[in-house]
């Protein structure tokens, strides 16, 4: 077993508040996770942080160069996306899909990133082919598995087997700990109330998601028991995002990917007054990685920004404080 | 939060036609135009025909439903789109209830699912 060797980082995703609400352009942006010793990792969404995406100019690759030199920072992951339903009641062809991810693969080589996250929608047949590019630009492709998917979940066993037979060390896996969460964080209860969602519907849903079900059926099943007590629908459809950004899976799960984890995705949405997790047992989770003996950087990735404007420098910050403890706790 | 942000302030302008608005993306990232939806314009109460409205953005003015068709162009999430209404004269420095729908399909999810941004702001016209 190799000695784990975890590092942090962010990704500027968890910041997406403060850049739509062009608090920060994307270059002050990244000095400002400089500043506030928020790396080294710095992890970027294309689609979200450059214009054009993805092309990437000449010119925009040389100042983000320069932009990483000033900073010191370190680049980790670029996001790219499997955008197969970009046209209205049509689904891009495996040639179309292919070529779509292999402009963001170069794009990323361009960048200076030396892994991407995919998505599990590119397709394990589109993944296959883009490997050798993949190697020939040194860009390793990370399959996000996120929630509700679990890595046992057939969609992604048809990935793991693909990997297996390809056996290419550029080809692996991001965990995201929305996939193994333990309840459902509080700021989205929170932001449910202040949508005037009565308290037994919150409760049901919470409920719902705690038991031991199809994941993949619970959204068209709480949608169901809403029309069966005539919530509106205004209401009803607020609640069910919580089926897709958050799963249950055995933390010792992460073991069996271990050896092809290439990036984590340090999910969360706030760390409470005592310093944990409420909804991700990062406690647990960090024991797994280092037993794992995982060699690479977790993207504190806050996603509270969705339902809610607090500061997402601050929400970093704490989790940076979080992990730090827990590593040295378990050092 | 971006959902409640729909609506850029300050940008309600009184034009010799109509008025214009600005409009803002109510997603984390840059989307094809082809996944963008006006859903609802209403002042004071009263809605606008969506099928009269231009939207302005990246130097070019179309009509809701040409941009069904638009994939090789995005809205970039720090960019204000500008809708532009005939026909409905504000008076100038007028105050008014301002209220919108905007709606995108993320493209990488499966089954056309949409993520709603709404919001009523009062708002003067410049």
């Amino acid at each position: 077993m190799t000695q784990a060797d975890i590092k942090l980082g962010s990704t500027l995703y968890a910041f997406t508040n403060e850049f739509h609400q062009r608090k920060y352009n994307f270059e002050d942006l990244v000095r400002e996770v400089a500043k506030r010793n928020l790396g080294p990792g710095l992890e970027v969404v294309g689609f979200q942080s450059f214009r054009g995406f993805p092309t990437v100019s000449d010119d925009t690759a040389a100042r983000f160069k320069n932009l990483i030199a000033e900073t010191g920072l370190t680049p980790t992951c670029l996001g790219i996306n499997a955008d197969n339903w970009n046209r209205r009641d049509y689904t891009m062809s495996h040639q179309e899909s292919v070529e779509y991810q292999a402009l963001q693969i170069k794009a990323a080589a361009k960048l200076g990133f030396p892994v991407l996250r995919y998505q599990y929608a590119a397709g394990p047949e589109a993944i296959r082919e883009l490997a050798p590019l993949a190697e020939d630009l040194g860009v390793k492709l990370g399959l996000e598995v996120h929630a509700p998917h679990s890595i046992n979940h057939p969609e992604v066993m048809a990935y793991r087997e693909m990997y297996a037979q390809t056996n290419s060390p550029y080809l692996g896996f991001i965990p995201d700990f929305g996939s193994s969460a333990r309840t459902i964080p509080p700021i989205y209860l929170q932001y449910f109330r202040s949508r005037n969602v009565p308290e037994d519907v919150i409760t049901h849903a919470v409920a719902m998601w705690h038991e031991d079900s199809d994941r993949f059926a619970k959204r068209v099943n709480f949608l169901e028991w809403a029309k069966g007590i005539n919530l509106p629908d205004s209401l009803a459809a607020e609640v069910p995002i919580i089926f897709g950004l958050f799963s249950q899976q055995p933390l010792s799960n992460w073991l069996e990917i271990m050896p092809q984890t290439v990036h984590v995705h340090g999910k969360f949405y706030g760390v409470d007054e005592s310093g944990e997790d409420p909804s991700m047992d990062y406690n647990g989770i960090i024991k797994v990685f280092l037993e794992g003996g995982y060699r690479g950087y977790i993207s504190s990735e806050w996603e509270g920004h969705q339902v809610s404007d607090e500061d997402g420098f601050e929400k970093v910050a704490r989790h940076h404080q979080m992990l730090f403890r827990i590593l040295a706790e378990n050092r | 939060m971006m959902f409640d942000k729909v609506i850029d302030p300050g940008t309600l302008v009184s034009t010799p036609e109509g008025f214009t608005i600005g409009i803002r993306i109510p997603w984390y990232r840059a989307l094809p135009l082809s996944t963008i939806e006006v859903n609802l314009l209403k002042v004071d109460g009263q809605e606008i025909p969506l099928e009269t409205l231009f939207f302005n953005l990246n130097g070019k003015r179309r009509t809701l439903v040409e941009l069904e068709t638009i994939v090789d162009e995005t809205w970039f999430i720090t960019d204000t789109a500008v809708l532009e209404v005939m026909g409905y004269p504000l008076e100038p420095s007028s105050e008014h209830e301002v209220e919108a729908v905007v709606a995108v399909r993320p493209p990488y999810l499966k089954g056309g699912m949409r993520r709603v941004g709404h919001i009523t702001r009062i708002m003067k016209a410049n």
